[in-house]
């Protein structure tokens, strides 16, 4: 049985798991400056969402696939791409991605048990690098960069509150499939946690860099991190800072790979990561340009995919 | 049986070793300049050399150039040249020639940026003469330690965002090589991306890159200010540049007695007068050069949110003295 403590850690990696890739880039374009301001509205805005999730207590089977499957195809992506550009350059993809896909596998042999211990374990770690990296990037801060605090229009603003509440929210929902202890007390503190970690970073970026440079950046949550310099010694610690961040995509991985276990028969499962692992291959190697229409469209599917799995009833209720 | 198959494999595929390179295998590029002359861009590569063939502590360096009438070409083609795999990211100094200053960097800027071999914590730097500054050994290392000496470098992270800000310009330090004597006191100051002017870059260090221990010398008297504040505040179309901070004397002239305790009042008053005469002739002459280097139309611009070209300044200076030196009396005049 989950822990009240893991259901925390868990809400904690799964709020900010799809703002690795491209989101920041997306939200800062957006809501220029006034991203710490429309991250703050979306953040209590995700706060009633889960609310409101909570009260409807479960979510129908077919949408929980579906949504496991997205979450897992993008954030592979993500991960593929992230390393790919950074750390394994010259690596084919199909290396990179192949022990991902069977660490999940061997992960969804377990049960979401020891999906949670694993976030237990991993979340020590993953603050000392969190605080480790913020602390590194403190005296690089100019608050002059964060002015004027509102300089985009009011849609932007509104598609950047409402970005930041559905990138938040989406991967919290497949908790609702091991409710069996979970209050929304658990659920709500992780998330108030994550995304408070998301903002601050946020913050870094934007006062660091200045929102023109950001906006231009493709992963300026990764390339903010080369800037460490800690007692004129300690710098390029950027890839193994990074590895929060992966820590945070194979958490989430984790439990994708398990709720479709779980609702799935084990052929079918295997299957459908078979599909998984060719689709994004095909992808990545063939299909370059739809990674780029993902990125601009991936948003509107994760809307569509939030506000169906709140409306339409599980068979259960 | 299936357990030990899956991990195997993951030890397989996990090394993370596939296609790695051995450091002797690796050709360490110690800086990078570009040139451009008849069109062209020449992209030279200084490498560091691994072979340890005397005595000596100081590294040897080797020059590899390639050119083309594209940016990235020029990168390949000096790449090419290279016996080993080319390592970039350990650059610490890009050279840019006057040249290639005058015609505009935003395409070198972006070209650079959007390359991930490099490393993103490198300084720019523009100079008058590519080939001489590589003629002489470690040049590279003695204009890394002159300009990394009490002062805080811009990055190229940092020229980037001044520069796609259009309320403010950049300035990049400035090597001037004549007859192999390298002289590192000017700045190049831009407008947009392009060269506008020079100027002693003393003033731009002490106004802009806040650095401290800027020496102030009138009438004899030399007084060095080592801590300082620097603080903006906008009325209207007046911006106001309050300067704090203290000093210590490093020379007094005859007319001076540092026992009494008039003579520093004395001193501080005639200090804030210079400083606020050298202040104003350095953003003066940047400014009608049409070149905003202390970025007054940025600070206007974060305020109100709109530009105003009648944006004017004033310099309000508050310098006290709080150290003196061994002795009290000058004696010379």
């Amino acid at each position: 049985m989950i822990k009240k403590i893991g259901y925390i850690i868990l809400s904690f990696f799964l709020t900010r798991v799809l703002f690795v890739g491209n989101s920041f880039n997306t939200i800062i374009n957006l809501s220029k400056n006034s991203i710490l301001i429309s991250s703050f509205i979306g953040m209590i805005l995700g706060i009633i969402i889960l609310f409101l999730f909570y009260k409807k207590n479960t979510i129908n089977k077919y949408i929980n696939i579906i949504l496991s499957t997205t979450i897992l195809i993008i954030i592979s992506i993500s991960n593929i791409s992230l390393t790919s550009s950074y750390l394994l350059n010259q690596t084919p993809i199909f290396i990179i991605l192949i022990p991902f896909i069977l660490l999940n596998i061997f992960g969804s042999s377990k049960n979401m048990v020891t999906t949670s211990r694993i976030s237990t374990i991993i979340i020590i770690p993953t603050i000392i690098i969190i605080i480790f990296s913020l602390c590194g990037l403190t005296s690089l801060v100019n608050l002059n960069n964060l002015f004027p605090l509102f300089n985009t229009n009011l849609k932007n603003f509104i598609i950047a509150i409402l970005s930041f509440t559905i990138l938040s929210t989406l991967p919290n929902i497949l908790l609702l499939n091991y409710k069996k202890k979970l209050s929304f007390k658990e659920i709500s503190l992780g998330y108030i946690i994550g995304s408070i970690f998301i903002i601050l970073l946020m913050f870094y970026i934007i006062s660091i860099y200045g929102y023109e440079l950001s906006s231009l950046y493709k992963y300026p949550e990764y390339l903010i991190l080369k800037k460490i310099f800690i007692i004129n010694n300690i710098n390029n610690i950027e890839n193994i800072l990074l590895l929060e961040m992966i820590s945070c995509i194979i958490i989430t991985s984790l439990v994708c790979t398990n709720i479709l276990r779980d609702n799935l028969h084990q052929k079918t499962f295997y299957l459908l990561i078979f599909i998984i692992t060719t689709t994004i291959l095909i992808i990545l190697h063939k299909l370059f340009y739809i990674t780029i229409i993902i990125q601009n469209y991936i948003i509107y599917l994760y809307f569509i995919l939030l506000i169906i799995s709140l409306i339409i009833p599980s068979k259960k209720e | 049986m299936k357990k030990i198959l899956l991990l195997f494999s993951l030890l397989l595929l996990l090394t993370s070793c596939y296609d790695y390179h051995e450091l002797n295998n690796l050709n360490i590029v110690n800086s990078i300049a570009i040139d451009y002359q008849e069109n062209e861009y020449t992209v030279y590569l200084e490498i560091i050399n691994s072979s340890k063939k005397d005595e000596s502590n100081e590294y040897k360096t080797n020059i590899i150039s390639g050119k083309s009438s594209n940016i990235a070409t020029a990168f390949k083609n000096a790449i090419n040249k290279s016996d080993k795999e080319i390592y970039l990211k350990q650059s610490r100094l890009l050279l840019l020639s006057e040249e290639l200053c005058n015609k505009g960097i935003n395409n070198i800027i972006s070209y650079l940026l959007n390359d991930n071999t490099l490393s993103n914590n490198y300084i720019l730097v523009t100079t008058n003469n590519i080939n001489n500054f590589y003629q002489k050994q470690n040049n590279t290392k003695t204009t890394l330690n002159i300009l990394n000496n009490n002062n805080e470098m811009d990055d190229i992270e940092k020229i980037t965002s001044i520069l796609i800000n259009k309320h403010k310009d950049i300035a990049l330090p400035y090597i001037e090589i004549n007859n192999e004597k390298i002289n590192t006191s000017k700045i190049a100051y831009f407008k947009e991306d392009k060269i506008n002017n020079f100027i002693e870059k003393k003033l731009y260090d002490f106004l802009i890159k806040n650095n401290n221990n800027t020496t102030f010398s009138f009438d004899n008297n030399t007084i060095t200010i080592y801590k300082k504040k620097i603080k903006t505040d906008i009325q209207k179309d007046i911006i106001t540049i309050n300067i704090n901070g203290y000093g210590y004397i490093n020379q007094v002239n005859k007319n001076i007695n540092l026992k009494d305790n008039d003579s520093y009042k004395i001193l501080e008053k005639e200090l804030n007068k210079q400083i606020n005469d050298e202040i104003t002739t350095f953003l003066n002459i940047t400014l009608n050069n049409k070149s905003d280097l202390y970025g007054l139309q940025d600070l206007y611009y974060k305020k109100y949110q709109k530009e105003n070209d009648n944006i004017t300044y004033k310099i309000n200076i508050d310098i006290k003295i709080d150290k003196n030196g061994n002795i009290y009396e000058g004696y010379y005049d």
